[in-house]
């Protein structure tokens, strides 16, 4: 029997939204793609009680989740010195091209928890518990963490975030 | 601009997906190191564990500790000194149960967070929050109530009166305790339940005639004969109602002493209920089989004041 019965089929159809969550996570391309990658290599590795279990999908988020927060404990925040600033993060001069580069620097300032509970409860629109199984922590946790969160994220770009204190009860 | 929607147009910068084929050949690899791997892992752990015991014997209790949201379930926005209230009684009840190393930190508006070390039992945990509501009150009518009545009732028991909470057999005490924001503190009559040798009995309870404001203080007690008891001293105002209370029920002292009853009410609940011997012109002692925790507990849920917001624990 193929012990990764399904598995290509799974990642041909969630492929492509595991990715754009890995990137909300990461907000780098190459760290994303590693994320997925290592995340999908986990998932296969244990594929039959995965599938088992009924939700795969699930199971690789929390994988991609908690692993992006060891990353952080690893190696702590640090920045990357580069040589020169990158051009073009001013160049689109669009409201809506400035808004969305604004968050991601935004989102780059958070501490890697916060992040992720930001990514799961409000694009993943995730549930307070869920996000709390899917981080391995307590409702509690996931509350202080997300209005830690939206604090500094209403901070640091008041327009963004004015109307979510709805979404986040 | 909403949180969803530029996160949502954030995404649509991500890269591709990798490649299905390299993943699955990282996987056999890995699959391949997992099984040599563990049992070796999984052996060396156990000499290591075997050892540590050899030398310094079985751990002791752990130390994990248990984490509660406490929900605020009074309507409205409750104003940033009436948590903090709220916080300082949790802590003091915390503190008298013995709840170990109990921190009550406000998370928001509307919820306040429990760490403890050791996970305290529900009756414990009602005791924390429950909102502290003492009336004594004379005895009506007792009837006991089946545990399983063939159907419960149906509706919104806090609709009914409570003369009709009392009369009607499918109003069970298991949908009596259950009641929610009913804490004694509403005027006129009161239908509750306590028990009695391990049996439950509905009570319909006249009007409180003595309440939290009439009492000075509480300790607790322990008589070798009667067990656990909480002695209640009252304020001058106060004792006059106890006493009046008791010479009222007692009357001539010629009927039937079930008939002289007066129920002490935690809450919505009767945590012990007399026939009145005599004219009462001291404290009141309530007794009700009570196991030590039960005690304390209740002298924790009073002793400090009700709890100015309704709470429920969230688990």
């Amino acid at each position: 029997v193929d012990p990764y019965e399904g598995f290509r089929e799974f990642v041909l159809a969630r492929g492509p939204a595991l990715s754009r969550t890995a990137y909300l996570l990461t907000g780098d391309h190459a760290a994303a793609e590693e994320l997925v990658q290592s995340a999908l290599v986990k998932t296969a590795t244990h594929w039959r009680r995965v599938t088992s279990a009924g939700n795969p999908e699930a199971y690789v988020r929390r994988v991609m989740a908690n692993e992006r927060i060891g990353w952080w404990r690893r190696f702590g925040r640090r920045e990357v010195p580069v040589a020169d600033v990158p051009e073009g993060l001013g160049v689109d001069q669009s409201e809506a091209s400035a808004g969305r580069i604004d968050l991601a620097t935004a989102l780059a300032q958070l501490p890697a928890r916060q992040r992720a509970v930001i990514v799961l409860r409000f694009y993943e629109d995730m549930s307070e518990a869920d996000a709390a199984a899917t981080l391995g922590c307590s409702v509690g946790t996931v509350k202080s963490q997300t209005s830690a969160a939206l604090a500094k994220l209403r901070r640091l770009i008041p327009a963004i975030v004015n109307d979510t204190t709805e979404v986040a009860r | 601009v909403k949180l969803h929607d530029e996160l949502d147009r954030l995404a649509n910068a991500a890269g591709p997906v990798p490649s299905v084929e390299r993943v699955l050949t990282l996987a056999r690899r890995r699959r391949a190191r997992y099984l040599v791997g563990v049992p070796v892992v999984a052996v060396a752990m156990a000499t290591v564990v075997a050892l540590t015991y050899a030398w310094v014997g079985a751990p002791r209790g752990q130390a994990a500790s248990s984490t509660y949201t406490i929900a605020v379930t009074t309507a409205g926005t409750p104003d940033p000194a009436t948590l903090t209230q709220t916080r300082q009684l949790l802590l003091q009840r915390a503190q008298l149960i013995g709840l170990v190393n109990a921190r009550i930190d406000v998370l928001d508006q509307r919820d306040l967070v429990l760490t403890v070390d050791r996970r305290p039992d529900d009756a414990t945990l009602r005791n924390l929050t429950a909102p502290g509501r003492l009336t004594v009150r004379r005895v009506v009518d007792t009837t006991g109530t089946p545990d399983n009545p063939g159907s419960p009732y149906g509706g919104d028991v806090t609709t009914l009166s409570a003369a009709d909470q009392f009369r009607t057999a499918s109003v069970t005490c298991g949908l009596l305790d259950q009641r929610r924001g009913t804490d004694g503190s509403a005027p006129g009559a009161l239908t509750a339940c306590g028990s009695l040798d391990g049996q439950s009995v509905k009570y319909l309870l006249d009007v409180a005639a003595v309440g939290n404001q009439d009492v000075e203080g509480l300790t607790l007690t322990n008589d070798p004969g009667a067990g656990w008891a909480v002695t209640v001293r009252f304020t001058v105002a106060g004792q006059t109602h106890w006493t009046d209370l008791t010479r009222q029920v007692y009357g001539d002292g010629t009927g039937d002493p079930a008939s002289r009853q007066v129920a002490f009410v935690v809450d919505d609940r009767v945590v012990s209920a007399s026939a009145i011997e005599s004219v009462i012109t001291g404290d009141a002692i309530v007794y009700g089989q009570f196991s030590q925790a039960q005690a304390t507990g209740i002298l924790a849920e009073l002793r400090y004041g009700p709890l100015p917001l309704a709470l429920s624990v969230e688990r």
